[in-house]
């Protein structure tokens, strides 16, 4: 495999990963990213998560 | 009959003079309807519901229900001046 | 001394506190939510003279210290709790100068509290219109306070408050009402027995019904025993306090604050005359309303051409100049297409929200209220539905959260249920594009035919909500009492800063929330689309050379068979023609079915997984919108996007529940997982039947 077709698959899983946290456990995610679980789903500050 | 704000006509004057229900909600008191105080009928929306107020100063908004709980007593021509 | 000081900004709604926090905040400010529920918390902060810094917090809008509402919680829950770190040290209260008399009962309030307190008095700039004159002098004697008179539209005051804030120390912290001589003997028994307490405050914990979840405990606990008095009573006592603070505050006024009524009258008459008359009153919202949908329509259809066709020549840059190999394509065909569905909604955005903020500032939306209360209260809504209604058409997320100050639960619950309906800016994206796509571009009756059938979509959305409240008002059985008290604000020509801030955060919000995600799905789709379980994928190339059709072609030709041939294998492909047979009656192809279930995380992904679909079967790169215009049948020979698919789709977006994170809001709100499956369900039962009927009718 040549670098870039493992970057893709970096890439890839990170996407992937993201989007598991988000709506499986955003409050994790929330920690990962160092925010204070503000923004979490339905938070007032959220004006178009969807 | 007793006067009530959802009597008075469009333009109309009149003074508070009780309330008829106790669970008038205290709202509308903190917002200065209050006995004494002078409520003006500027304008009623179309299908004669709510009513727009001026009461004391404030602005306000209510439905004919709430409307027909508060007592006026109606301001004479005369007296006004 | 670098100490912080804790300031909190309290004031009745529309005095304009929120000017006044952005004016001493600027763009230092943060919007987060207090824990464990959804109300907006403000926090800035302000940097004072000699090196004083100030945290302010902008708490929620409230009339007085007897909370009717969950918002109105926060702020009495804040003040009786000395323990919060946010505990202000300082509460800056702001009034407006033409409704002093109301607002002023909030400060008798906060002062009694012996919470130091600044009275702001905001919007000076139109004491000389309304003939008003102030006699501060006076006023801060008799309300034992320091005055700050302000104006943000003339940016004159804030220096001064900022001053006052510096040296809070000095501000008397007498109180303006003996609440005892309500009922001496009850109030006599109260301080009594807690010697060691403010009155007021134990008055307040024991007349609110708040979950005083940080607060003393023991102290709620101990005065349960004073709420002996029955509750009409208790609710009288409320009535007597009301009444005495309006006394003192009539006689603090009566000496310092005349207001010269022949030079009054103002321009509120003359615009309520037009704007809540009972026929122009409804032409004028729909004008407004007409306005809005044209300008978001035509003029950002200039940006948004340019940006699309910006990320078509960028993403060509890129597979030109990269080395070649399958992270170019990546970049190439995922990553700039996907960034690209995330860009072009900006301008779109950006203006709604534009649209949102004027109506709010100025003072028209209560007008609204007045306006369609009673024709709402018919489909089982309230005049106050509109509210939510309308900031639906930005995100059923905020929406749902305004139906709070609906004081009715059945009314509450059904505008709650019936506001995924209304269009949001999720839906925009999508109805835009397949507008272009399949509705002419003409003028009819001297309106741009597009921009009208997108406003028709607008008040399909809205009369659907309004009918299925109708339904829903009919079949439900809530039993609740409630009453209607709306403040009708002064007009005011919206302040260019605070419009400006709304935009900015909201557009931002929109970029960074919903981007982060469209892209993550973008990436994760090429993936999907360009690999493949089976040897049909990887071979791809030997199966269609081998095919005696194929001897015919040309280069080119041959290209672009390999490359459909090889999407068709693919996961996404494969699992494309799987849901094939359900979405087949709709009048859509699988890969419109692809971005179909895409859609269920975010209705806006809908475009880029197109897209990225089509980017990745064709060979040159192109705007998304003449890739979606070339797709072709191959059964038909016809456009896959052709006026019945076209219609089809958006019926179907209109009317699905197509959002995990309203589903999630709605659950909070209904404390429960029962209304949002119903909303699911039904929504997206309806959405699949009328777009079927609908295709097969126009087909």
């Amino acid at each position: 495999m040549d670098i870039q077709t493992i970057l893709v698959y970096i890439i890839v899983l990170l996407a992937f990963g993201y989007l598991v946290l988000k709506y499986a456990f955003p409050k994790a995610l929330a920690a990962i990213l160092g925010k204070k679980g503000s923004s979490s789903c339905g938070g007032n500050d959220c004006n178009g998560c969807h | 009959m007793k006067l009530t704000i959802a009597h008075l006509k469009k333009g109309q004057s009149a003074v508070i003079k009780g309330f008829s229900t106790d669970v008038i909600p205290i709202k509308l008191l903190e917002l200065g309807c209050l006995p004494g105080n002078q409520v003006e009928l500027l304008q009623i929306a179309p299908f004669k519901d709510p009513l727009y107020l001026n009461i004391n100063g404030s602005f306000l908004t209510i439905r004919r229900a709430t409307a027909l709980e508060i007592e006026i007593d109606m301001i004479k021509e005369n007296d006004s001046l | 001394m670098s100490k912080q000081i804790n300031v909190a900004l309290i004031g009745n709604p529309n005095t304009g506190k929120t000017s006044i926090f952005n004016a001493l905040t600027g763009l230092n400010q943060r919007v987060g939510n207090y824990p464990g529920i959804t109300v907006e918390k403000k926090e800035g902060l302000c940097k004072l003279s000699r090196g004083i810094k100030a945290h302010i917090i902008d708490l929620p809008g409230t009339y007085s210290l007897n909370a009717t509402s969950l918002d109105e919680n926060i702020v009495i829950e804040l003040l009786l709790n000395k323990n919060d770190k946010n505990y202000p040290d300082v509460a800056v209260v702001i009034s407006d100068v033409e409704n002093l008399k109301r607002n002023l009962l909030l400060f008798t309030q906060i002062k009694d509290l012996k919470i130091p307190a600044i009275l702001v008095i905001n919007m000076a700039d139109r004491m000389k219109r309304k003939g008003i004159s102030l006699d501060i002098e006076h006023l801060e004697k008799e309300l034992h306070t320091k005055i700050a008179v302000i104006s943000t539209r003339k940016n004159t005051g804030i220096d001064e408050l900022k001053e006052l804030i510096t040296n809070y120390r000095e501000l008397p912290t007498e109180q303006c009402i003996d609440i005892s001589t309500i009922d001496p003997e009850y109030f006599g028994g109260l301080q009594n027995a807690f010697p060691n307490q403010n009155l007021y405050k134990l008055w307040l914990v024991i007349t609110q019904d708040v979950n005083f979840v940080n607060l003393d405990r023991k102290l709620v606990d101990d005065t349960s025993a004073f709420s002996t008095k029955s509750e009409s009573e208790l609710k009288k006592m409320q009535h007597q306090e009301t009444v005495k603070r309006y006394q003192f505050i009539n006689k603090v006024l009566q000496g310092g604050y005349i207001i010269d009524a022949t030079s009054a009258k103002g321009l509120r008459a003359s615009f309520d005359r037009i704007l809540t008359h009972k026929v122009w009153g409804y032409v004028v919202f729909f004008l407004i309303m007409l306005l809005i949908f044209q300008a978001i329509y035509e003029w950002s259809s200039y940006p948004m051409d340019y940006i699309d066709s910006l990320f078509a020549s960028f993403s060509e840059w890129a597979s030109n100049t990269l080395p070649p190999g399958t992270l170019t394509d990546l970049i190439a065909e995922g990553i700039i297409p996907g960034l690209g569905g995330i860009v072009i909604f900006i301008p779109q955005i950006a203006f709604l929200f534009l649209f949102i903020a004027i109506l709010e500032e100025s003072g028209y939306m209560s007008r609204v209220v007045f306006l369609m209360d009673k024709i709402m209260r018919k489909f089982g809504l309230s005049g106050k539905s509109v509210i939510p209604l309308i900031s639906g058409t930005a995100c059923a997320i905020p929406a749902v959260m305004a139906t709070r100050n609906i004081d009715n639960w059945k009314e509450r619950l059904i505008t709650i249920l019936v506001t995924p309906f209304v269009t949001c800016a999720a839906r925009l994206p999508v109805y835009l594009i397949i507008i272009a796509l399949v509705i002419p571009d003409e003028e009819f009756l001297g309106m741009n035919l597009q921009g009208l059938t997108l406003m028709a979509m607008y008040v399909l959305g809205f009369l659907t909500a309004v009918f299925s409240a109708w339904a829903l008002n009919k079949v439900l059985r809530v039993k609740s009492r409630s009453f209607f008290v709306v403040e009708m604000p002064n007009y005011k020509v919206p302040l260019l800063k605070n419009v400006v801030i709304t935009v900015v955060e909201k557009t931002k919000s929109f970029v960074f929330g919903a981007g982060k995600i469209i892209l993550a799905i973008s990436i994760i789709l090429w993936f999907l689309a360009t690999n493949g379980p089976r040897d049909t994928f990887h071979n791809a190339e030997s199966i269609v050379n081998a095919q005696p059709e194929s001897q015919t072609l040309t280069e080119d030709e041959l290209a672009t068979n390999i490359n459909s041939y090889k999407l068709r294998n693919s996961y996404i492909g494969i699992a494309g023609h799987a849901i094939e047979p359900v979405i087949t009656p709709l009048g859509y192809d699988w890969k419109i079915g692809i971005a179909l279930i895409s859609s269920f995380a975010a209705r806006e992904v809908f475009v880029g997984t197109l897209a990225t679909i089509y980017s990745v079967g064709s060979e040159e790169e192109d705007t998304i919108k003449n890739r979606m215009a070339q797709e072709i049948n191959p059964e038909t020979g016809q456009p896959v996007f052709n006026l019945a698919t076209g219609i089809s789709l958006l019926l179907f977006y209109a009317f699905a529940m197509q959002c995990m994170s309203t589903i999630a809001i709605v659950k909070r709100e209904t404390n429960g997982w029962k209304w949002p499956i119903y909303q699911l369900v039904f929504m997206t039962g309806f959405a699949y039947i009328t777009a079927l009927i609908a295709y097969q009718l126009l087909k």
